[in-house]
Protein backbone atom coordinates (compact mmCIF):
# COMPACT_ATOMS: atom_id res chain seq x y z
CA UNK A 1 0.00 0.00 0.00
CA UNK A 2 1.58 3.67 -0.68
CA UNK A 3 2.29 6.06 1.71
CA UNK A 4 -0.28 8.04 2.34
CA UNK A 5 -1.37 11.44 1.32
CA UNK A 6 -1.69 9.87 -1.87
CA UNK A 7 -0.25 11.82 -5.32
CA UNK A 8 -4.19 13.59 -5.93
CA UNK A 9 -3.65 15.12 -2.36
CA UNK A 10 -0.58 15.88 -3.03
CA UNK A 11 -1.29 17.93 -6.23
CA UNK A 12 -4.52 19.57 -4.14
CA UNK A 13 -2.32 20.50 -1.33
CA UNK A 14 0.48 22.03 -3.79
CA UNK A 15 -2.63 24.03 -5.40
CA UNK A 16 -3.96 25.29 -2.47
CA UNK A 17 0.04 26.59 -1.76
CA UNK A 18 0.26 28.04 -5.28
CA UNK A 19 -2.99 30.15 -4.92
CA UNK A 20 -3.21 30.79 -1.85
CA UNK A 21 0.28 32.06 -0.92
CA UNK A 22 2.19 32.51 -4.25
CA UNK A 23 -0.21 34.15 -6.54
CA UNK A 24 -1.37 37.05 -4.47
CA UNK A 25 2.72 37.35 -4.76
CA UNK A 26 3.04 38.07 -8.24
CA UNK A 27 1.63 40.22 -11.01
CA UNK A 28 1.99 40.05 -14.67
CA UNK A 29 3.29 37.41 -16.82
CA UNK A 30 4.62 35.70 -13.37
CA UNK A 31 1.19 35.77 -12.66
CA UNK A 32 0.10 34.44 -15.72
CA UNK A 33 2.40 31.54 -15.68
CA UNK A 34 1.45 30.58 -12.20
CA UNK A 35 -1.89 29.95 -13.42
CA UNK A 36 -1.19 28.01 -16.28
CA UNK A 37 0.65 26.00 -13.93
CA UNK A 38 -2.32 25.65 -11.97
CA UNK A 39 -4.03 24.93 -14.60
CA UNK A 40 -2.08 21.71 -15.60
CA UNK A 41 -1.59 20.60 -11.97
CA UNK A 42 -5.50 20.18 -12.12
CA UNK A 43 -5.90 18.85 -14.82
CA UNK A 44 -3.26 15.93 -13.80
CA UNK A 45 -4.95 15.76 -11.06
CA UNK A 46 -8.21 14.65 -12.20
CA UNK A 47 -6.61 12.66 -15.10
CA UNK A 48 -5.23 10.50 -11.63
CA UNK A 49 -8.46 10.59 -10.08
CA UNK A 50 -10.29 9.14 -12.78
CA UNK A 51 -7.27 6.51 -14.11
CA UNK A 52 -7.48 4.44 -16.94
CA UNK A 53 -11.31 3.58 -16.15
CA UNK A 54 -13.64 5.67 -18.80
CA UNK A 55 -11.13 5.10 -21.40
CA UNK A 56 -11.24 1.51 -20.91
CA UNK A 57 -14.93 1.41 -20.75
CA UNK A 58 -15.16 3.54 -23.95
CA UNK A 59 -12.90 1.76 -25.73
CA UNK A 60 -14.94 -1.15 -24.94
CA UNK A 61 -18.06 0.18 -25.90
CA UNK A 62 -16.60 1.28 -29.02
CA UNK A 63 -14.84 -1.61 -30.23
CA UNK A 64 -18.38 -3.94 -29.47
CA UNK A 65 -20.11 -1.31 -32.06
CA UNK A 66 -17.68 -1.60 -34.70
CA UNK A 67 -17.16 -5.01 -33.93
CA UNK A 68 -13.11 -4.85 -33.51
CA UNK A 69 -11.26 -5.92 -30.58
CA UNK A 70 -10.77 -2.68 -27.74
CA UNK A 71 -7.11 -3.25 -28.23
CA UNK A 72 -6.99 -2.11 -31.64
CA UNK A 73 -4.59 0.51 -32.15
CA UNK A 74 -7.20 2.38 -34.74
CA UNK A 75 -10.09 2.00 -33.08
CA UNK A 76 -10.27 6.10 -32.39
CA UNK A 77 -8.96 6.77 -35.93
CA UNK A 78 -12.44 3.60 -37.73
CA UNK A 79 -14.96 6.18 -34.94
CA UNK A 80 -13.26 8.86 -36.37
CA UNK A 81 -13.65 7.72 -40.20
CA UNK A 82 -17.38 6.70 -39.59
CA UNK A 83 -18.50 10.30 -37.97
CA UNK A 84 -16.69 11.65 -41.58
CA UNK A 85 -18.95 9.36 -43.42
CA UNK A 86 -21.84 9.95 -42.09
CA UNK A 87 -22.66 6.92 -40.54
CA UNK A 88 -22.70 8.07 -36.75
CA UNK A 89 -25.05 10.80 -37.89
CA UNK A 90 -27.94 7.70 -39.10
CA UNK A 91 -27.31 6.30 -35.76
CA UNK A 92 -28.54 6.67 -32.07
CA UNK A 93 -26.05 4.82 -29.89
CA UNK A 94 -22.58 6.31 -32.31
CA UNK A 95 -24.35 9.33 -31.54
CA UNK A 96 -24.44 8.57 -27.85
CA UNK A 97 -21.08 7.88 -27.71
CA UNK A 98 -19.78 10.63 -29.96
CA UNK A 99 -21.42 12.97 -27.03
CA UNK A 100 -20.36 10.67 -24.03
CA UNK A 101 -16.92 10.37 -25.20
CA UNK A 102 -16.31 14.23 -25.69
CA UNK A 103 -17.97 14.77 -22.27
CA UNK A 104 -15.75 12.78 -20.45
CA UNK A 105 -12.61 14.48 -22.27
CA UNK A 106 -14.21 18.01 -21.48
CA UNK A 107 -14.50 16.48 -17.66
CA UNK A 108 -10.69 16.36 -17.40
CA UNK A 109 -9.61 18.85 -19.90
CA UNK A 110 -11.90 21.91 -18.59
CA UNK A 111 -14.78 21.09 -16.25
CA UNK A 112 -15.47 24.72 -15.61
CA UNK A 113 -17.42 24.80 -19.61
CA UNK A 114 -19.60 22.14 -18.22
CA UNK A 115 -20.67 24.41 -15.23
CA UNK A 116 -20.66 27.37 -17.01
CA UNK A 117 -23.14 25.92 -19.59
CA UNK A 118 -25.57 23.88 -17.04
CA UNK A 119 -24.04 21.01 -18.20
CA UNK A 120 -23.29 19.64 -14.98
CA UNK A 121 -23.30 21.08 -11.10
CA UNK B 1 19.60 43.56 -28.83
CA UNK B 2 23.31 43.83 -28.77
CA UNK B 3 25.33 47.42 -29.00
CA UNK B 4 26.62 45.64 -32.63
CA UNK B 5 22.96 45.62 -33.73
CA UNK B 6 21.96 48.78 -32.47
CA UNK B 7 25.13 50.41 -33.85
CA UNK B 8 23.75 48.50 -37.35
CA UNK B 9 20.61 50.01 -37.27
CA UNK B 10 21.81 53.06 -36.70
CA UNK B 11 23.37 52.75 -39.83
CA UNK B 12 21.10 51.25 -41.86
CA UNK B 13 18.55 54.24 -40.69
CA UNK B 14 21.10 57.17 -41.50
CA UNK B 15 21.09 55.26 -44.91
CA UNK B 16 17.36 55.17 -45.04
CA UNK B 17 16.68 57.92 -44.31
CA UNK B 18 19.93 60.60 -45.49
CA UNK B 19 19.37 61.70 -42.06
CA UNK B 20 21.36 61.82 -38.54
CA UNK B 21 20.08 59.01 -36.12
CA UNK B 22 20.00 58.03 -32.35
CA UNK B 23 18.13 55.36 -31.42
CA UNK B 24 17.70 54.96 -27.17
CA UNK B 25 15.07 53.04 -25.05
CA UNK B 26 15.97 49.53 -26.62
CA UNK B 27 14.32 46.85 -24.23
CA UNK B 28 12.70 43.65 -25.62
CA UNK B 29 9.01 43.43 -24.76
CA UNK B 30 7.20 40.15 -23.48
CA UNK B 31 4.75 38.31 -25.39
CA UNK B 32 6.23 36.78 -28.51
CA UNK B 33 7.11 33.14 -29.23
CA UNK B 34 7.37 33.39 -32.76
CA UNK B 35 8.35 37.07 -32.94
CA UNK B 36 10.40 39.31 -30.88
CA UNK B 37 9.24 43.16 -30.09
CA UNK B 38 11.86 45.42 -29.39
CA UNK B 39 10.80 49.19 -27.90
CA UNK B 40 13.28 51.38 -29.39
CA UNK B 41 13.23 55.37 -29.44
CA UNK B 42 14.37 56.64 -32.95
CA UNK B 43 15.76 60.48 -32.94
CA UNK B 44 15.65 61.78 -36.51
CA UNK B 45 16.45 65.08 -36.68
CA UNK B 46 13.82 66.91 -34.05
CA UNK B 47 11.72 64.04 -34.30
CA UNK B 48 11.43 61.06 -31.86
CA UNK B 49 9.93 58.24 -32.76
CA UNK B 50 8.23 55.61 -30.16
CA UNK B 51 8.56 52.53 -32.49
CA UNK B 52 8.86 48.88 -32.19
CA UNK B 53 11.43 46.66 -33.95
CA UNK B 54 9.72 43.34 -34.75
CA UNK B 55 12.03 40.22 -36.20
CA UNK B 56 12.30 36.46 -35.57
CA UNK B 57 12.73 35.06 -32.49
CA UNK B 58 14.86 32.34 -32.66
CA UNK B 59 12.85 29.57 -32.19
CA UNK B 60 10.46 31.12 -35.26
CA UNK B 61 8.11 28.31 -36.75
CA UNK B 62 8.70 28.18 -40.40
CA UNK B 63 4.67 28.73 -41.55
CA UNK B 64 4.28 31.93 -39.87
CA UNK B 65 4.56 34.85 -42.32
CA UNK B 66 8.19 36.05 -43.30
CA UNK B 67 8.60 39.50 -42.13
CA UNK B 68 8.49 41.34 -45.31
CA UNK B 69 5.14 39.97 -46.02
CA UNK B 70 3.93 40.88 -42.69
CA UNK B 71 5.02 44.52 -43.15
CA UNK B 72 3.59 44.79 -46.63
CA UNK B 73 0.32 43.51 -45.18
CA UNK B 74 0.66 46.46 -42.27
CA UNK B 75 1.18 49.09 -45.15
CA UNK B 76 -1.91 47.86 -47.44
CA UNK B 77 -3.97 47.81 -44.28
CA UNK B 78 -2.37 51.01 -42.95
CA UNK B 79 -3.46 52.92 -46.59
CA UNK B 80 -6.85 51.13 -46.44
CA UNK B 81 -7.51 52.99 -43.40
CA UNK B 82 -6.89 50.57 -40.84
CA UNK B 83 -5.79 51.23 -37.39
CA UNK B 84 -2.72 49.85 -37.78
CA UNK B 85 0.80 50.95 -36.13
CA UNK B 86 2.14 52.57 -39.32
CA UNK B 87 4.95 50.90 -41.05
CA UNK B 88 8.01 52.50 -41.40
CA UNK B 89 11.54 50.75 -43.08
CA UNK B 90 11.88 47.14 -43.59
CA UNK B 91 15.40 45.54 -43.36
CA UNK B 92 17.02 42.17 -44.43
CA UNK B 93 19.37 39.78 -42.28
CA UNK B 94 22.26 41.30 -43.55
CA UNK B 95 21.41 44.60 -40.81
CA UNK B 96 20.61 42.55 -37.36
CA UNK B 97 21.22 39.16 -38.44
CA UNK B 98 17.36 38.79 -38.80
CA UNK B 99 15.01 40.07 -41.60
CA UNK B 100 12.84 42.89 -39.20
CA UNK B 101 10.90 45.84 -39.13
CA UNK B 102 9.84 49.27 -37.46
CA UNK B 103 7.07 50.51 -37.01
CA UNK B 104 5.65 53.09 -34.75
CA UNK B 105 4.66 51.99 -31.18
CA UNK B 106 0.65 51.82 -30.26
CA UNK B 107 -0.06 53.03 -26.86
CA UNK B 108 -2.39 50.79 -24.29
CA UNK B 109 -2.48 47.52 -23.51
CA UNK B 110 -3.76 44.50 -25.39
CA UNK B 111 -4.70 41.55 -22.78
CA UNK B 112 -7.80 40.32 -23.48
CA UNK B 113 -8.68 39.22 -19.94
CA UNK B 114 -7.60 42.85 -18.72
CA UNK B 115 -9.58 44.55 -21.71
CA UNK B 116 -12.91 42.77 -21.03
CA UNK B 117 -13.27 43.30 -17.07
CA UNK B 118 -11.35 47.17 -16.92
CA UNK B 119 -14.07 49.39 -18.27
CA UNK B 120 -11.10 51.96 -17.69
CA UNK B 121 -10.11 50.87 -20.83
CA UNK B 122 -12.15 51.95 -23.66
CA UNK B 123 -15.08 52.67 -21.45
CA UNK B 124 -18.21 52.98 -24.59
CA UNK B 125 -18.11 49.49 -25.01
CA UNK B 126 -20.81 49.98 -27.83
CA UNK B 127 -18.30 52.34 -29.28
CA UNK B 128 -15.40 50.13 -29.37
CA UNK B 129 -16.86 47.27 -31.03
CA UNK B 130 -18.62 49.62 -33.17
CA UNK B 131 -14.96 50.68 -34.03
CA UNK B 132 -13.93 47.00 -34.44
CA UNK B 133 -16.69 46.49 -37.41
CA UNK B 134 -15.85 49.09 -39.19
CA UNK B 135 -11.33 47.95 -39.19
CA UNK B 136 -13.26 44.88 -40.35
CA UNK B 137 -14.79 46.70 -42.93
CA UNK B 138 -11.89 48.86 -44.04
CA UNK B 139 -9.72 45.64 -43.95
CA UNK B 140 -11.89 43.65 -46.60
CA UNK B 141 -12.55 46.75 -48.78
CA UNK B 142 -8.85 45.31 -50.05
CA UNK B 143 -9.57 43.06 -52.68
CA UNK B 144 -7.65 40.55 -55.08
CA UNK B 145 -5.70 40.68 -56.92
CA UNK B 146 -3.09 42.80 -55.82
CA UNK B 147 0.57 43.07 -56.71
CA UNK B 148 1.99 44.15 -53.02
CA UNK B 149 0.19 40.78 -51.28
CA UNK B 150 0.98 38.28 -54.42
CA UNK B 151 2.76 36.30 -51.71
CA UNK B 152 -0.91 35.63 -50.75
CA UNK B 153 -2.35 32.61 -52.49
CA UNK B 154 -5.63 33.33 -54.49
CA UNK B 155 -7.64 29.82 -53.70
CA UNK B 156 -9.79 28.31 -56.54
CA UNK B 157 -11.90 26.95 -54.06
CA UNK B 158 -14.16 28.05 -51.20
CA UNK B 159 -12.19 29.47 -48.40
CA UNK B 160 -14.08 27.08 -45.93
CA UNK B 161 -13.98 24.17 -48.74
CA UNK B 162 -10.50 24.17 -48.42
CA UNK B 163 -10.17 24.68 -44.75
CA UNK B 164 -12.25 21.50 -44.51
CA UNK B 165 -10.11 19.43 -46.94
CA UNK B 166 -6.81 20.73 -45.22
CA UNK B 167 -8.08 19.71 -41.95
CA UNK B 168 -9.71 16.42 -43.17
CA UNK B 169 -5.60 15.80 -44.90
CA UNK B 170 -4.14 16.81 -41.03
CA UNK B 171 -6.02 15.09 -39.45
CA UNK B 172 -5.70 11.73 -41.36
CA UNK B 173 -1.85 12.33 -41.35
CA UNK B 174 -2.27 12.42 -37.58
CA UNK B 175 -1.38 9.98 -34.53
CA UNK B 176 -4.49 10.91 -32.60
CA UNK B 177 -8.10 10.97 -34.08
CA UNK B 178 -11.11 13.79 -33.12
CA UNK B 179 -14.62 12.34 -34.08
CA UNK B 180 -16.00 15.26 -32.36
CA UNK B 181 -13.77 17.50 -34.84
CA UNK B 182 -14.84 15.71 -37.61
CA UNK B 183 -18.45 15.90 -36.70
CA UNK B 184 -18.36 19.99 -37.06
CA UNK B 185 -16.32 19.64 -40.51
CA UNK B 186 -19.27 17.62 -41.75
CA UNK B 187 -21.61 20.43 -40.94
CA UNK B 188 -19.36 23.19 -41.74
CA UNK B 189 -19.52 21.28 -45.42
CA UNK B 190 -23.18 20.48 -45.36
CA UNK B 191 -24.42 24.25 -44.39
CA UNK B 192 -21.06 25.82 -46.63
CA UNK B 193 -22.69 29.23 -47.64
CA UNK B 194 -22.41 30.65 -51.42
CA UNK B 195 -18.86 31.51 -52.35
CA UNK B 196 -18.81 35.74 -51.98
CA UNK B 197 -15.69 37.65 -54.15
CA UNK B 198 -12.64 37.09 -51.73
CA UNK B 199 -11.37 39.93 -49.68
CA UNK B 200 -8.94 40.64 -47.50
CA UNK B 201 -9.57 38.82 -43.81
CA UNK B 202 -7.42 39.63 -40.74
CA UNK B 203 -8.37 36.08 -39.70
CA UNK B 204 -7.56 36.73 -36.53
CA UNK B 205 -9.38 39.65 -35.24
CA UNK B 206 -10.16 38.94 -31.66
CA UNK B 207 -10.14 40.35 -28.33
CA UNK B 208 -6.46 39.90 -27.21
CA UNK B 209 -5.42 40.89 -30.81
CA UNK B 210 -6.10 44.77 -30.69
CA UNK B 211 -4.76 47.49 -27.90
CA UNK B 212 -7.14 49.78 -26.29
CA UNK B 213 -6.29 52.46 -23.86
CA UNK B 214 -9.11 55.13 -22.47
CA UNK B 215 -9.39 56.56 -25.53
CA UNK B 216 -10.88 53.43 -26.89
CA UNK B 217 -9.03 51.40 -29.71
CA UNK B 218 -5.04 51.89 -30.68
CA UNK B 219 -4.09 49.26 -32.74
CA UNK B 220 -4.84 46.15 -34.59
CA UNK B 221 -2.22 43.39 -33.97
CA UNK B 222 -1.07 40.37 -35.15
CA UNK B 223 -1.76 40.18 -39.21
CA UNK B 224 -0.04 36.62 -39.12
CA UNK B 225 -3.01 34.33 -40.59
CA UNK B 226 -4.03 36.97 -42.85
CA UNK B 227 -5.20 35.52 -45.99
CA UNK B 228 -7.94 36.26 -49.04
CA UNK B 229 -11.16 34.36 -47.28
CA UNK B 230 -14.69 35.23 -46.93
CA UNK B 231 -15.15 38.13 -45.42
CA UNK B 232 -18.00 37.39 -42.95
CA UNK B 233 -15.58 34.93 -41.46
CA UNK B 234 -13.97 37.62 -39.03
CA UNK B 235 -17.12 38.26 -37.47
CA UNK B 236 -17.69 34.94 -36.92
CA UNK B 237 -14.41 34.64 -35.36
CA UNK B 238 -14.82 37.90 -33.15
CA UNK B 239 -17.95 36.54 -31.96
CA UNK B 240 -17.06 32.69 -31.36
CA UNK B 241 -17.87 31.69 -27.42
CA UNK B 242 -14.33 30.65 -27.69
CA UNK B 243 -12.56 33.97 -28.03
CA UNK B 244 -15.02 36.00 -25.22
CA UNK B 245 -12.76 35.32 -22.17
CA UNK B 246 -15.51 33.72 -20.28
CA UNK B 247 -18.40 36.50 -21.41
CA UNK B 248 -21.08 34.77 -21.91
CA UNK B 249 -23.60 37.26 -21.75
CA UNK B 250 -25.44 38.15 -25.32
CA UNK B 251 -24.50 41.75 -24.99
CA UNK B 252 -21.17 40.83 -24.49
CA UNK B 253 -20.95 38.46 -27.78
CA UNK B 254 -18.96 40.43 -29.60
CA UNK B 255 -15.46 39.72 -28.48
CA UNK B 256 -16.32 39.65 -24.80
CA UNK B 257 -16.73 43.10 -24.76
CA UNK B 258 -19.70 44.30 -26.36
CA UNK B 259 -23.16 43.34 -28.37
CA UNK B 260 -23.53 41.84 -32.13
CA UNK B 261 -25.57 44.57 -32.77
CA UNK B 262 -22.72 47.18 -32.07
CA UNK B 263 -20.59 45.38 -34.31
CA UNK B 264 -22.98 44.80 -37.51
CA UNK B 265 -23.97 48.56 -37.18
CA UNK B 266 -19.83 49.43 -37.50
CA UNK B 267 -19.82 47.17 -40.36
CA UNK B 268 -22.55 48.49 -42.17
CA UNK B 269 -21.17 51.77 -41.80
CA UNK B 270 -18.37 51.22 -43.98
CA UNK B 271 -19.47 48.45 -46.45
CA UNK B 272 -23.23 49.20 -46.49
CA UNK B 273 -23.39 45.44 -45.75
CA UNK B 274 -25.86 44.66 -42.30
CA UNK B 275 -24.45 40.94 -41.48
CA UNK B 276 -27.28 38.51 -40.36
CA UNK B 277 -27.07 36.53 -37.51
CA UNK B 278 -27.79 33.63 -39.18
CA UNK B 279 -24.98 34.38 -41.81
CA UNK B 280 -22.23 34.71 -38.60
CA UNK B 281 -23.62 31.66 -37.40
CA UNK B 282 -21.83 29.56 -39.63
CA UNK B 283 -18.51 31.41 -39.09
CA UNK B 284 -18.75 30.98 -35.27
CA UNK B 285 -18.98 27.41 -36.41
CA UNK B 286 -16.10 27.69 -38.20
CA UNK B 287 -14.37 29.82 -35.75
CA UNK B 288 -14.41 26.85 -33.41
CA UNK B 289 -13.41 23.96 -35.79
CA UNK B 290 -10.42 25.93 -37.23
CA UNK B 291 -9.54 27.41 -33.47
CA UNK B 292 -9.46 23.60 -32.39
CA UNK B 293 -7.57 22.10 -35.59
CA UNK B 294 -4.91 24.92 -34.65
CA UNK B 295 -4.85 24.14 -31.41
CA UNK B 296 -3.99 20.37 -32.21
CA UNK B 297 -1.17 21.52 -34.31
CA UNK B 298 0.15 23.91 -31.89
CA UNK B 299 0.00 21.27 -28.82
CA UNK B 300 2.10 19.12 -31.31
CA UNK B 301 4.78 21.65 -30.77
CA UNK B 302 5.14 20.43 -27.21
CA UNK B 303 4.11 16.84 -27.43
CA UNK B 304 6.80 15.77 -30.85
CA UNK B 305 9.81 17.33 -28.24
CA UNK B 306 10.65 20.27 -30.65
CA UNK B 307 9.53 22.93 -28.50
CA UNK B 308 8.68 22.04 -24.43
CA UNK B 309 6.23 24.70 -23.60
CA UNK B 310 3.68 24.30 -20.82
CA UNK B 311 1.69 27.12 -22.67
CA UNK B 312 2.10 24.84 -25.42
CA UNK B 313 1.25 21.50 -23.66
CA UNK B 314 -2.16 23.08 -22.60
CA UNK B 315 -3.35 24.18 -25.59
CA UNK B 316 -4.09 20.05 -26.04
CA UNK B 317 -6.59 20.80 -23.67
CA UNK B 318 -8.62 23.45 -25.00
CA UNK B 319 -9.82 20.81 -27.96
CA UNK B 320 -12.23 18.99 -25.88
CA UNK B 321 -13.93 22.30 -25.07
CA UNK B 322 -14.50 23.00 -28.60
CA UNK B 323 -15.54 20.35 -29.85
CA UNK B 324 -18.15 19.81 -27.16
CA UNK B 325 -19.02 23.07 -28.19
CA UNK B 326 -18.81 22.42 -32.09
CA UNK B 327 -21.50 19.41 -31.25
CA UNK B 328 -23.85 21.74 -29.52
CA UNK B 329 -24.11 24.07 -32.09
CA UNK B 330 -24.54 21.60 -34.71
CA UNK B 331 -27.31 19.86 -33.41
CA UNK B 332 -25.94 17.10 -31.64
CA UNK B 333 -26.41 18.29 -27.83
CA UNK B 334 -27.13 15.28 -25.52
CA UNK B 335 -26.01 13.15 -28.17
CA UNK B 336 -29.50 12.91 -29.14
CA UNK B 337 -29.60 15.49 -31.71
CA UNK B 338 -30.09 15.88 -35.68
CA UNK B 339 -27.49 14.50 -37.88
CA UNK B 340 -24.62 16.98 -38.56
Amino acid sequence: MRIQPDGVNLLETVSTLLKEEILAELEGSKAYELRMALNAIGIARRQLETGDRVEETEREVLAVMLDAEPEDADLEQRFARLVRDGTVADDDALRTLLWNQTLNRVRESAPRYLRQEGLEE
Amino acid sequence: MDSKQIDALRTFLREQTGKPVDISGVSLLGGGAIQENHALDISVDEETIAAVLRCDAPSSVPDSRSRDQEFALLRAAFDAGVTVPEPLWFGDASVIGRPFFIMRRAQGTAAGHRIVRDTSLAPDREELVRRIGREMGHIHSIAPPRDDLAFLPVPEEHPAALFIRESREFLDSYHSAYPALEWGLNWLERNMPEREPLCLVHRDFRTGNYMVDESGLTAVLDWEFTDWSQPLEDLGWFCARCWRFGQLAEDRAAGGVGSREALFNGYEEVTGRRPRGEEIYYWEVFAHARWAVIAVKQAERHISGRESSLELALTAHIVPELELHLLRMTGLDGGQGAGA
